[in-house]
């Protein structure tokens, strides 16, 4: 699957998805003016992706220090189908990176956390 | 249902909603499958609260952060003394401002124009600041944009105060186009300013009279020394009596009669003279293009207005000593030196002249004060001169001029008393008691200032009392100096047989009775016996008394 590669902005995160690594990379910020636009390309390559990937490991790596409601909506739609594919017998684990001096952050990753059955792990950085 | 951008991300709870709608207009459903549907429907619609929920908290704690930050940075920006604000191409102040800014502008700035705002009398700056504002957002290049601001005043004054101004080009919204802005930053420097340039004129002049000081008249020399300031004249004067002043007034009053005297310098030299504090009581009149001429005539000026100075100054007065070069063989330094020579030699000249002139002030200036000292000393000078003739067939003729002098000056330490008190009619309360007790003392320093060493011992023994019970020492008998014991009948007989401001006269018979009882007492028994028994001749009608 081609590599999915996106800049880090102002105010949109630097994305790596790189199937080869199995490693699914988010960190930064997201505040774009139109979230679904952002996040669209991100979904459909994690649905092809994580497709195909029944039985094996998926590590994703999220570290984003400030998102809108619309990009909360849009993660909340990527941990989805994260517990999909775990339903479906991926193994799917997922480090939610926050900054240990910043409660804040510490907070929204226990509320992005919540709900969801697959590991996800919060660790402060 | 209309789908909006913003609804995409619910893409599926809506696909939910619009299948269920459509089934529903089918019409034909069976019920097992609406149960279903409705169980779908359900499980999604408690999903979307779900997230719903999830999201709302998640937009709680960021709201709550962002605020925290905004206040974070709001009273960072508020206390950081400076005034932050920003401005897009209509040039109107953005709602967002540090409040230095309102403070700095008195007003406030929230979609204020700029300009109006930076508005100054100086039309051609406030043409540039127009013309630079309007440029920095019509152009795209951003050196040049830079260059533009370059051209702007970095300090302007704004409502009389000193305030630097830094330009920076901003972008405040990354989505927004021609979010451009322009930010100012604004610092007010008046404070500062003031102290440095209060720092700057005191390198450079007297705090107290405000002259230039030594430190600028050594710094220009060398600029001075040019063939358009010859001749050159140096003007050395050093003031008198000023010392009597600072002891008998105190410095306060020393002060003002230096301020008096610097006045003085100023009114007679010309407007191109250089006028400076030299050291404590000396000032030094630099005269550049003063030929001798020019140089004696501001000193006669100056001595005549110290003449014409009124009585409450003293008699101040300066010693003067000029110098005039035709060329420069001569360096300043060395001008200053002889013109100091020459005043010096002027002062030993005129010191007895001084003297007197100073004793003359302060007698009018107690008899200004209080009429009852009008001719006192001199009725007193008067007795006490026939009681010297008498006594031993007449003393020794400096001992004669030195009583003399006593009985001139022997109430001189009044002049430092308060009129109220001279002029006071009734019983003296214990403070005022104290206060005017303290006039021997006070008549002791100003003698010494004078150089009278044999008068100060005398006059701070006057109100000491034969029998041990006078002031300020309680002296004894002969402890006391001869001529104050002498003085001391003198003026008790004098302030008896004349109206005081607390007690009417009593005539000569009945003074001379009272100074009887007081024999051995207050007075030395010797002395008043001689007084008395010659009193026909002593208090002859011819000593100005005005008795009968």
């Amino acid at each position: 699957m081609e590599r999915l590669v996106l800049k880090e902005s102002k105010s949109t995160p630097f994305v790596d998805f790189d199937a080869d690594k199995e490693i699914l990379l988010i960190k930064g910020q997201a505040y774009p003016e139109d979230a679904f636009l952002f996040f669209r390309p991100l979904l459909e390559w994690l649905k092809e992706y994580l497709g195909g990937k029944v039985g094996q490991e998926v590590r994703i790596e999220i570290a984003l220090s400030y998102t809108n409601t619309s990009s909360s909506k849009c993660i909340m739609m990527i941990l989805d189908l994260f517990e999909k594919a775990a339903e479906q017998g991926v193994n799917v684990t997922l480090k939610w990176i926050c900054n240990e001096h910043n409660e804040y952050e510490q907070e929204c990753a226990e509320e992005f956390k919540e709900d969801y059955t697959f590991p996800f792990e919060i660790v402060l950085a | 249902m209309k789908v909006r951008k913003s609804v995409t991300i619910f893409e599926d709870e809506i696909a939910v909603y619009d299948e269920a709608r459509e089934y529903l207009k089918q019409e034909s459903f069976n019920k097992d499958e609406l149960v279903q549907k409705f169980e779908e429907v359900i499980n999604k619609y408690c999903r979307l609260i779900n997230t719903t929920r999830r999201l709302c908290s998640i937009s709680d704690v960021q709201s709550k952060e962002l605020k925290r930050r905004e206040i974070e940075i709001k009273n960072l920006l508020d206390n950081s003394d400076q005034g932050f604000l920003t401005f897009g191409k209509n040039l109107r102040v953005d709602k967002e401002h540090s409040s230095e800014c309102t403070r700095i502008f008195n007003k406030k700035i929230k979609n204020k124009d700029i300009l109006e705002l930076l508005h100054a009398e100086n039309e051609a700056q406030n043409q540039l600041f127009a013309n630079v504002f309007r440029a920095v957002f019509d152009l795209q290049d951003r050196e040049a944009q830079l260059a533009c601001l370059g051209d702007l005043p970095n300090l302007i004054k704004i409502n009389e105060n000193y305030i630097i101004v830094k330009y920076k080009i901003i972008n405040t919204d990354e989505f927004e186009e021609n979010s451009e802005r322009l930010m100012l930053i604004l610092t007010d420097i008046t404070e500062r300013k003031k102290v440095e340039d209060q720092i700057l004129f005191l390198s450079f002049h007297d705090k107290l009279t405000a002259l230039f000081n030594r430190a600028y008249v050594e710094g220009v020399m060398p600029q001075l020394q040019t063939e358009s300031n010859l001749p050159f004249s140096i003007i050395m004067a050093d003031l008198n009596a000023l010392k009597l002043v600072n002891d008998v007034f105190g410095h306060e009053y020393g002060d003002k009669m230096i301020v008096q005297a610097a006045k003085v310098f100023l009114k007679c030299c010309r407007k191109s003279d250089i006028i400076a504090r030299w050291g404590g009581d000396e000032f030094l009149l630099v005269l550049p293009g003063a030929n001798q001429q020019v140089c004696a005539r501001i000193c006669d000026n100056i001595k005549a207005m110290f003449d014409s100075l009124p009585i409450e100054q003293m008699g101040l007065s300066a010693a003067l000593g000029g110098a005039t070069i035709e060329n420069w063989k001569t360096d300043i330094s060395e001008l200053i030196s002889v013109a100091d020579h020459v005043m010096y030699s002027n002062k030993l000249k005129e010191s007895k002249n001084t003297r007197e002139t100073v004793i003359f002030s302060v007698k009018k200036l107690l008899e200004s004060k209080c009429s009852a000292y009008i001719g006192q000393s001199e009725r007193v000078e008067a007795i006490a001169y026939r009681f010297a003739q008498l006594w031993e067939s007449g003393e020794e003729q400096q001992g004669m001029a030195d009583l003399l002098l006593l009985a001139r000056l022997h109430d001189i330490g009044k002049v430092a008393m308060p009129a109220e008190l001279l002029n006071n009619c009734t019983a003296l309360s214990e403070c005022e008691l104290k206060t005017i007790r303290k006039y021997p003392e006070i008549g002791y320093r100003m003698a010494q200032s004078i150089g009278e060493p044999v008068l100060a011992q005398s006059l701070l023994a006057l109100q000491e009392q034969w029998g041990g019970n006078g002031y300020p020492y309680g002296l004894k008998g002969d402890q006391i100096p001869f001529f104050a014991r002498i003085i001391a009948i003198i003026k008790a007989y004098d302030v008896m047989t004349h109206d005081q401001p607390y007690k009417p006269k009593m005539s000569r018979e009945d003074a001379l009775r009272e100074l009887e009882r007081c024999a051995g007492t207050q007075f030395d028994p010797n002395l008043l016996r001689f007084f008395l028994d010659n009193a026909c001749y002593v208090i002859d009608s011819t000593s100005g008394t005005s008795d009968e």
